[in-house]
């Protein structure tokens, strides 16, 4: 199973590298226009207009984590990283059906469980998103350094990277909390699943398996957002309490994630086709 | 080799009557080693298999002779080959015969054509 | 012995098997013969696992199929079944990973005889070379079975006589083919045994020799029978 995994990971490889640097090039001008913009216009035009160093920081603070992340121009790389994923998805199983070349026959015909082909894509689809965002946690470093080289040192307060996280929509992706960090991957998890879902569907019974797909999404996605109406939104306080929600939410990714899997699991061993 | 295949008589039957022909004739020698089967087929292009029968039933008829893990062999049985021509010259009298008996040619007339064309 | 068993394959409203028998022993060359759309690939496939069936039965040496099977029993479609970016020697080491009955020796051997290059990619490779090498990958598996699926068609005669001339040696001998075709001009003579099939059935299935033998026709004239 470890041979078709190597095998599919080294074929998104260059993906990953290819974002990886795209991020790193296009965060860092980010960070530099703000570091820049931030040492002129609170800085450097306040210089002129005569205020001391002390009388700068104490109107308007220490350069902190915050403003790294500060322009939208950061977040632009991981919303195109988010997206081309989400294409990877799909692309991860398309292309070995597509053109002249119909890989899956031979994907399908390997002695070993069909299951493989499988967690390979799902894995390898997982070790690339979690590996971005590892990459991205490794940058913040760089960035605080580059900060650090363009601004005089008093001006700067903490730069560490979990201040950048918790200050910025980072959160989302490198949650500071372990628990949270992994409910968001497990979550994350489930969503490809899904998506494989309909990969699958489609494959299996062409347009119309897309439609059952569809109609599969839409009956979840309207359960939770029914779910969270009810919730909070037609009574006058939340229904459950929150330790209930907690294990509301955990029991709901259980059963989706078992249920996803097992007709996944059907759809890969009984269904799909070349 | 020269051997063109029919596609409505066994291609086994034709390899040996391949064989006949060409050991008859000399064109073989006695004794002389014959291709090995997988040779033959690819030389043919015909199925292995084929080949294999063809050389069984010549082996049973003693026409060719295989010792373990050697060669097949045209036998070197005089008698054999002596047996083999008289066969292969009563058939083609046989035939020939059936061909003109349904022409009605009488027989002195039969035999003078088949002195000339004999040339 | 591949014995197929009353299979019946439906396609949304369209029945393509309808009832389909026959059996191919091993070291025999059968050969399915049936126009374009007749189900001949339909029918491969399913024995491959590939394509699941509405009825019947397919065992392979008396078991149903398991995904190990496939050390056993090696299909040759006729598109090709490897990234096109990958060198030849490149899907040798692939198939040396993954199947325990990759036989490199008789890879090298056959890359001789289709006279290929081990170190041509894959997408430069003329039609004719693709089908070859697409052939190669799968005789160069230790399997006893070998399903070809159309191996000449759409190919230059050069190529097509070379994909014959496998079938008289050893890289194929002793073990069960099964090939599909609609021309059998290039194999006439190099076939076991043939099954027919027109309509969703099998019309017919003989052995060659004995057809000859028997009732003095070829297999053009039972076809002409049959399917005309």
């Amino acid at each position: 199973m470890f041979r078709l995994l190597n095998f599919e990971f080294n074929r998104i490889f260059k993906l990953l590298v290819g974002l990886s640097i795209g991020v790193f090039g296009i965060q860092l001008i980010s960070v530099i226009i703000s570091t820049i913009s931030y040492k002129e216009s609170v800085i450097e035009s306040n210089l002129r207009e005569g205020m001391t160093l002390q009388e700068i920081v104490e109107t308007y603070g220490l350069f902190e984590a915050y403003y790294i992340t500060l322009n939208n121009l950061f977040f632009l790389p991981v919303g195109i990283c988010a997206g081309v994923i989400l294409f990877s998805i799909f692309f991860i199983w398309y292309r070995d059906w597509a053109g002249k070349n119909t890989f899956m026959y031979r994907l399908m015909m390997l002695p070993q469980s069909r299951m493989t082909i499988y967690y390979a894509k799902l894995l390898t689809i997982m070790i690339t998103v979690l590996s971005l965002a590892f990459i991205q946690y490794l940058y913040l470093y760089i960035y605080a350094i580059v900060a650090k080289l363009i601004l005089p040192s008093q001006y700067i307060g903490s730069l560490n990277p979990s201040d950048m996280i918790s200050q910025s929509s980072l959160q989302v992706i490198l949650a500071p909390d372990t628990l949270l960090f992994i409910s968001a991957y497990l979550i994350g998890t489930l969503f490809v699943m899904m998506m494989f879902t309909l990969i699958l569907l489609e494959r299996s019974y062409k347009f119309v398996g897309l439609l059952i797909g569809g109609l599969y999404l839409f009956v979840i996605a309207s359960l939770i957002i029914g779910f969270i109406v009810h919730q909070y939104i037609f009574n006058p306080y939340p229904y459950f309490y929150k330790t209930e929600l907690v294990i509301i939410a955990i029991l709901a990714w259980l059963i989706l994630t078992l249920i996803t899997f097992i007709w996944n699991r059907h759809l890969m061993k009984r269904k799909i086709t070349v | 080799m020269d051997l063109k295949f029919d596609n409505r008589t066994p291609v086994y039957l034709q390899l040996i009557d391949y064989f006949k022909q060409v050991i008859t004739s000399e064109e073989m020698a006695l004794g002389e080693e014959l291709p090995s089967r997988r040779e033959l087929a690819s030389r043919l292009k015909i199925n292995p298999n084929t080949v294999q029968r063809a050389f069984k039933e010549m082996e049973e008829t003693g026409l060719i002779v295989t010792e373990r893990n050697l060669p097949s062999k045209v036998t070197s049985d005089k008698q054999i080959i002596k047996q083999l021509r008289e066969e292969l010259i009563n058939d083609a009298v046989d035939e020939l015969i059936e061909t003109v008996q349904s022409v009605n040619v009488p027989l002195e007339d039969l035999l003078q054509l088949v002195k000339q064309k004999y040339q | 012995m591949i014995e197929v068993k009353h299979i019946q394959k439906k396609f949304g409203r369209k029945t393509v098997l309808k009832d389909i028998s026959f059996h191919a022993k091993e070291g025999h060359i059968t050969c399915l013969i049936g126009i374009n759309g007749s189900g001949k690939t339909t029918i491969l496939k399913s024995i491959m696992n590939l394509m699941s069936v509405n009825r019947g039965e397919i065992l392979i040496d008396g078991h149903q199929f398991t995904e190990a099977m496939y050390e056993k029993v090696a299909y040759v479609p006729d598109v090709l079944t490897m990234p096109l970016h990958m060198k030849i020697k490149d899907v040798f080491q692939f198939m040396r990973d993954f199947y325990k009955s990759w036989n490199d020796q008789r890879a090298d051997e056959l890359l001789t005889f289709f006279k290929l290059d081990k170190n041509e990619r894959l997408k430069n490779l003329s039609k004719g070379n693709l089908a070859k090498a697409n052939m190669l990958f799968g005789l160069a598996l230790d399997v006893d079975y070998i399903l070809l699926d159309e191996p000449f068609s759409g190919i230059d005669m050069f190529s097509r006589e070379q994909i014959a001339n496998v079938f008289t040696t050893d890289l194929v001998e002793g073990r069960g083919v099964i090939l599909t075709t609609h021309e059998i001009h290039d194999i006439e003579y190099l076939i076991d045994e043939v099954v027919l099939l027109n309509n969703g059935f099998v019309v017919n299935q003989f052995n060659v020799e004995q057809m000859r033998e028997e009732q003095g026709k070829s297999i053009v004239d039972v076809m002409r029978e049959v399917l005309v």
